[in-house]
């Protein structure tokens, strides 16, 4: 596909096309390249943003348990963000702010449970 | 009991399979009050003890309400047990607006599965004959 950007800060862009000169790539290569790293680098600092989300949950849930039974605690930014009485009152701290990734403990309410998954997703493969 | 009837308010054609089967579609609500950008299709799955199952790709839509790692589901099947990333969403069927767990395994890409955490909510006729998923209610 053919594309056109405005606004590339040129200096940048000279320093961009030289250094896939040098590497012998054509200047959409080097794009290519490029995209697929910004996505993926991304995806990695996503990955740590979920993870530290996680971590301010644990460091924080034996002191809401005691205090905050019941409520829910919303977790982004890697820090505890709000505490909130109902999921609608979460609806509106997380409309808001639309972080991309958020936990969002029901104190004292979420625990771990075993379930059950029968075979009724098995498909056949050959007759 | 026997010889109720329903009204059927809304019916889907079953899936075509070499033995179809039956589906339900329905929007999906994250925690930040968006709609997914299309309406989902998934298999009814009566052996899924779980609401929702989904592909990784759209439990990134609802990781916004994420459950601690320490609440998330884990599965008994019949390879073993399989633990789930679990978030909090809501669905719309028809007119009902329902609170859900969302959920998608930690190792793997998932599928779509409507479970009976959702089934239990809702009147459904599955009517094999004619090939389609009915929501109902009463006819009083």
């Amino acid at each position: 596909m053919t594309l056109v950007v405005k606004k590339i800060d040129e200096k940048k862009l000279r320093e961009f096309k030289a250094a896939a000169i040098k590497r012998g790539l054509k200047l959409y290569e080097a794009i290519d390249e490029a995209i697929s790293l910004w996505l993926l680098f991304n995806e990695k600092i996503l990955a740590e943003d979920e993870e530290l989300n996680h971590l301010a949950y644990e460091r924080e849930a034996r002191k809401l348990e005691e205090k905050y039974k019941g409520w829910y605690a919303v977790f982004f930014e890697g820090k505890l963000q709000a505490l909130c009485k109902t999921l609608e009152e979460v609806r509106e701290v997380l409309s808001k702010t639309k972080p991309k990734h958020a936990v969002v403990a029901h104190i004292g309410h979420d625990k771990p449970e075993v379930l059950e998954w029968w075979g009724g997703s098995i498909e056949q493969l050959s007759a | 009991m026997v010889g109720r009837k329903y009204r059927a308010i809304e019916c889907l054609k079953y899936f075509n399979a070499r033995q179809p089967y039956p589906v339900l579609k329905f929007k999906l609500v994250n925690l930040a009050r968006e709609e997914y950008p299309e309406e989902l299709i998934a298999p009814v799955d009566t052996g899924f003890e779980g609401c929702l199952l989904v592909t990784r790709e759209i439990y990134d839509f609802v990781k916004v309400g994420e459950l601690p790692k320490s609440s998330w589901g884990v599965y008994r099947t019949l390879a073993g047990t399989t633990t789930m990333r679990s978030a909090r969403a809501f669905i719309v069927v028809g007119d009902q607006k329902l609170p859900v767990i969302v959920e998608t395994p930690y190792f793997g890409l998932g599928k779509l599965l409507i479970g009976r955490c959702v089934l239990n909510r809702l009147i459904l006729i599955l009517d094999g004959v004619s090939k389609e998923t009915c929501l109902a209610e009463p006819l009083s």
